[in-house]
């Protein structure tokens, strides 16, 4: 049995109270369901950094009366924290844009698209996007799978028509100068797909470091140019938008493979993102795939999209069900093929490939096996045989979905020209660079940072996750620019303002044209090139949306970003005037929300809901004979310096043996207040002096700033001092800024996103001289 | 002359009283607990009032149905919430009474105000200090702006009483609609934000689980319907032959 020792065997059994009472949080009844409850545990040495940033807001004025800041003190130790806290600003949070792995403000593009500010609505997507033709015409749209309108009424919002039409019919799409000043930090950039150009992007015009890309293949663009086929992503798209970035200052360096990461290094470069894409074929698991006829997809696309004519024979099969599969099968028939088969082993509601894709395909003829797969493969008379089986689902397989079983005496052969195979796609890694690899090949980075294990190298887009989409590796290289910046000094933001704030027009074209149509209008068709015209070449198939049809559209748009619950309780009419506050308030800042101590505005309700959960956490310790309370204050220092990312109230719950008098008794939450000399006659003041509420509008003078060090409370309160109102404000702005400096000094340490100072320090002289 | 009300159907039976008024008893429990909870600051600030009886409960579902076709966003569960009011069998209802004239005045920023609480203040008549709350006149549903950090302490004060009603076993569940309902009506009349909590004793608690549409189809409506549909449940000579000499299990 363990003798009980002190700290260290009490510590660990508060961890487990603290667990136990976070679980109670977690099961607390809710009131509109719609609170994430977050909470992390602080014990230990993590505790001394709050202690460090306290004081540096104390030394600054720091006027609080409040219980926080003697509970700091009264913490003793060693107290386990548990914090509790929630994003609790107003919901009129739209699925789309919470759909978007990028985060793309949906709603407001399309809303500025129906009052005619296409150049503005394209800004929007850019302001997430460094690609926003391309994301226009080759994103799969999970926005549209969320859409409101979809899931409650009839069809969802064409998002993806709208953000196309958009891109075509902007006049200015000017990606503008490096904004910040260069740094002298230089970032090598393996791969110039749509993760490597995002990131290369984001590192030299936002965060100004010195950026090259290096590119193996003979032209930039990686799986957008030599995955995606010309129908779908017209290469004069491509090569704008590449040549916008390398016009900021973009170095990419082509028919350059880097075998070692420490030449990199060695070569002068200060960090390195590896975006290599998933280039490599995974082979058919049949007997004898090396037969003449049989082809790899990648590199079968990569052949035609380097302008290689192949000729495929008239019959054509191709093995798998993805994108790569769907697109080599029409660009099968497009180069001549006059019967193409796709025999895919799981059922079409399985496909992985974009429903889009795969109608197209049916459309201009591809003939789509379900549930087959080939056993064996064979080559006679220029010809291949294969032997193929039907399948069913059977025991699902280590990613969730039932693996195919082969059905007895279902067996059918096909005779083919040529076999493509598209069974799957890997990361190609020289081992040189050292990386630890995961499930198929994939890079192994830390999700949240794409940090690898090797300093200075991060990873991300298909080279960590395998194939995935394009807006995905997007949001990959916006993260890994972040997580550069960081490594190399800086703040890691890379947020971008380039819309104007909206202004909304007294009429708007969408408007004048609802006005003219017939009935309410409907999803439009997009119009598509007929189907002999589409195989004759390799046109881009669809024709987007003609202005009318673009401006109807948007009127269907339910506006999810504007309607909320509305009941006024936190002083805006509207919760969509609250959050545009909050917005603006963010915009302040750079990012970090404009802070006193806690993050407004907030939803009463949400906020309310938060304290029933708290109040469990409470109730649960009480009831395991541990001590506790609920603090506010110490939660926001927490905050500042990291902790509860992503959180607008927090709430700390300190567990463990009493050291000190942790339940006060009965007062207002001014104790600092109160003179030890009066605790030792046992004098309690419980309330300011009743003239004393009378006095200053809107607060008593006690917060006001008055000089603790005079005696004010004894008569005949000749002594008292009262702060100009001017000077109390600006007493509290430096505090704010010192505990924002010493809990950014925090993060920097633990090398945790950090906190916008400069713009910070700009805000805070704004408000001090108005 | 008193109001005699009259009904033919009892949900209100001296035995359907017994056990409502045990809900009572839990409810008066939860709320001393409500005002043993963690309080900012320690000062007093709770309100609470217990409603009980086929009358009041049936007012307020009133006028949270009456409430619920001010606002498309609210309607629908304004709408099944007040079945809920109607059908609960007590109602506990619990309120803050200084969020409304009262600020915490600890330089939070909760509410997005400068750290002063001048946000709330200053939409507000106010003299040194101290806000007339004598004008109630609002165009929104609650009357804000309010101080979050006090709706977040009625947190405190729901959560401590449902976790008596965890510990008493009978089912609760807070409600917004009902709060608001309610104050609308007068109770809980000094505080701005009020939280209705429907305690009930039954085998199947409808508010934690809720049918769809259940302002039409819930547990009432249905056993109505049955009602209004009498001529099928009265007894009818047996025409055909015993049930049991045409069981095809039995053998002869």
């Amino acid at each position: 049995m363990p003798l009980y020792n002190g700290k260290a065997f009490a510590q660990e059994g508060l961890l487990q109270v603290a667990q136990h009472c976070a679980q109670a949080a977690l099961h607390a009844p809710q009131l509109i369901g719609k609170t994430d409850i977050k909470m992390e545990i602080v014990a230990g040495d993590e505790l001394k950094h709050y202690f460090r940033v306290q004081d540096a807001g104390n030394k600054l004025g720091a006027r609080f009366g409040g219980e926080g800041y003697k509970l700091a003190y009264n913490m003793g130790e060693p107290p386990v924290l548990l914090l509790i806290g929630a994003d609790v600003t107003p919901i009129v949070e739209a699925p789309c844009k919470a759909a978007c792995p990028a985060g793309i403000d949906v709603p407001r593009y399309i809303r500025l698209i129906g009052d005619g500010q296409y150049d503005q609505a394209v800004a929007v997507v850019r302001e997430k996007v460094p690609l926003p033709s391309i994301c226009a015409y080759v994103c799969h749209a999970p926005c549209e799978a969320k859409c409101r309108r979809g899931t409650v009424r009839d069809k969802p919002i064409a998002i993806e028509a709208l953000k196309r039409f958009a891109v075509d019919h902007a006049d200015k799409m000017d990606f503008g100068k490096p904004a910040a000043a260069a740094t002298g930090k230089r970032v090598a950039v393996i791969g110039s797909g749509p993760a490597g150009l995002t990131a290369a992007y984001y590192l030299k015009k936002v965060c100004g470091h010195g950026v090259t890309v290096f590119e193996a293949l003979s032209k930039a663009g990686g799986m957008m140019r030599f995955g995606i086929p010309e129908y779908r992503l017209p290469r004069q798209i491509l090569d704008k938008e590449i040549e916008a970035i390398k016009g900021l200052g973009v170095e990419i360096k082509l028919n350059s493979k880097q075998e070692s990461l420490d030449k990199l290094f060695k070569q002068g470069y200060d960090a390195v993102f590896v975006s290599v894409g998933a280039h490599h074929d995974i082979p058919l698991d049949v007997s004898s795939p090396d037969l003449p006829g049989v082809m790899e997809c990648l590199s079968f696309l990569r052949r035609v999209n380097l302008g290689e004519k192949i000729d495929l024979g008239a019959r054509a099969a191709v093995i798998g069900g993805g994108n790569a599969a769907l697109d080599a099968a029409r660009t099968a028939l497009r180069l001549g093929a006059k019967e193409v088969s796709v025999l895919y082993r799981r059922s079409r509601a399985d496909m992985p490939a974009y429903s889009d894709n795969v109608e197209q395909a049916l459309r201009e003829g591809v003939k789509i096996e379900f549930e087959s797969a080939v056993s064996t493969l064979s080559s006679k008379k220029n010809a291949l045989h294969m032997e193929c089986v039907r399948t069913k689902p059977g025991a699902a397989g280590a990613d969730g979905l039932p693996l195919p079983e082969a059905v007895e005496g279902s067996q059918f052969s096909m005779v083919v020209d040529t076999l493509i195979v598209a069974t799957g796609q890997s990361p190609e890694v020289p081992t040189e660079f050292g990386l630890p690899l995961g499930r198929d090949n994939t890079v192994q980075a830390d999700p949240d940072t794409l940090a690898t294990n090797k300093e200075g190298v991060f990873a991300g887009g298909d080279a960590v996750t395998g194939p995935a989409s394009v807006i995905e590796a997007i949001a990959a290289g916006r993260k890994a620019a972040a997580s550069i910046d960081r490594f190399l000094g800086g703040l890691g933001i890379v947020d971008e303002v380039l819309a104007p704030p909206e202004q909304i027009p007294q009429i708007s074209p969408a408007q004048e044209a609802l006005q003219q149509a017939d009935g309410d209008p409907d999803r439009p068709q997009i119009g598509c090139l007929p189907v002999e015209e589409a195989l004759s070449g390799f046109d881009k198939v669809d024709h987007g949306l003609a202005e009318k049809e673009a401006l109807l559209e948007t009127t269907r748009c339910l506006k999810c970003d504007q309607v909320g619950f509305d009941c006024g309780a936190c002083g805006f009419k509207t919760c969509r005037e609250a959050v545009i506050n909050c917005q603006n308030r963010l915009n302040e800042t750079g990012g970090e929300p404009w802070g006193w101590l806690m993050k407004g505005p907030s939803c009463v309700w949400r906020a309310l809901e938060l304290g029933i959960s708290m109040d469990w956490a409470a109730a649960a310790a009480h009831r395991l004979n541990v001590e506790s309370r609920i603090g506010m204050i110490p939660a926001t220092i927490f905050m500042r310096m990291g902790y509860m990312e992503g959180c607008t109230l927090v709430t700390v719950l300190p567990l463990g043996p009493c050291k000190e008098r942790w339940y006060f008794s009965p007062g207002t939450g001014r104790e600092a207040f109160r003179a030890a000399a009066m605790e030792r006659k046992g004098q309690i003041l419980q309330y300011p002096p009743l003239w004393m509420r009378f006095t200053g509008p809107g607060r008593d003078i006690g917060r006001r700033g008055v000089n603790v060090k005079d005696r004010w409370w004894e008569p005949p309160y000749t002594r008292l001092e009262i702060v100009e109102d001017d000077a109390w404000g600006n007493s509290v702005l430096d505090r704010d800024y010192a505990i924002f400096a010493a809990a950014d000094d925090v993060r920097k340490k633990k090398n945790w996103r950090r906190l916008n100072l400069p713009k910070i320090k700009e805000t805070l002289e704004k408000k001090k001289s108005q | 002359m008193p109001r005699i009300t009259i009904r033919d159907w009892p949900p209100y039976s001296p035995t359907d009283q017994n056990r409502r008024e045990n809900t009572v008893a839990a409810a008066k429990l939860m709320m001393n607990a409500a005002l043993t909870a963690p309080s900012i600051g320690g000062s007093p600030m709770t309100e609470g009032e217990i409603v009980y009886g086929e009358e009041e409960q049936e007012q307020i579902a009133r006028k949270m149905e009456e409430l619920a076709y001010e606002n498309e966003v609210w309607q629908h569960i304004f709408l099944y919430e007040a079945v809920m009011a109607r059908q609960a069998d007590t109602l506990l209802l619990l309120g803050n009474t200084r969020a409304y004239s009262d600020p915490w005045n600890g330089e939070c920023g909760l509410c997005a105000g400068r750290p002063d609480c001048s946000f709330v203040y200053e939409q507000r008549e106010q003299k040194a200090g101290i806000i007339d709350t004598t004008d109630r006149r609002s165009d929104t549903l609650v009357k804000g702006p309010l101080c979050t950090v006090y709706a977040h302490q009625l947190g405190y004060n729901v959560g401590s009483a449902l976790m008596v009603a965890v510990h008493l076993y009978v089912d609760a569940r807070p409600f917004i609609s009902i709060g608001l309902g309610a104050q609308k009506l007068g109770y809980c009349r000094n505080s701005a934000v009020v939280i209705g909590i429907a305690i009930n004793a039954r085998a199947k608690c409808e508010p934690s689980d809720p049918g769809t549409d259940y302002h039409l189809v819930n547990l009432d409506s249905a056993i109505d319907a049955i009602r209004g549909n009498v001529n099928q449940l009265t007894i009818r000579p047996a025409t055909g032959k015993e049930y049991r000499h045409a069981d095809p299990a039995k053998k002869r």
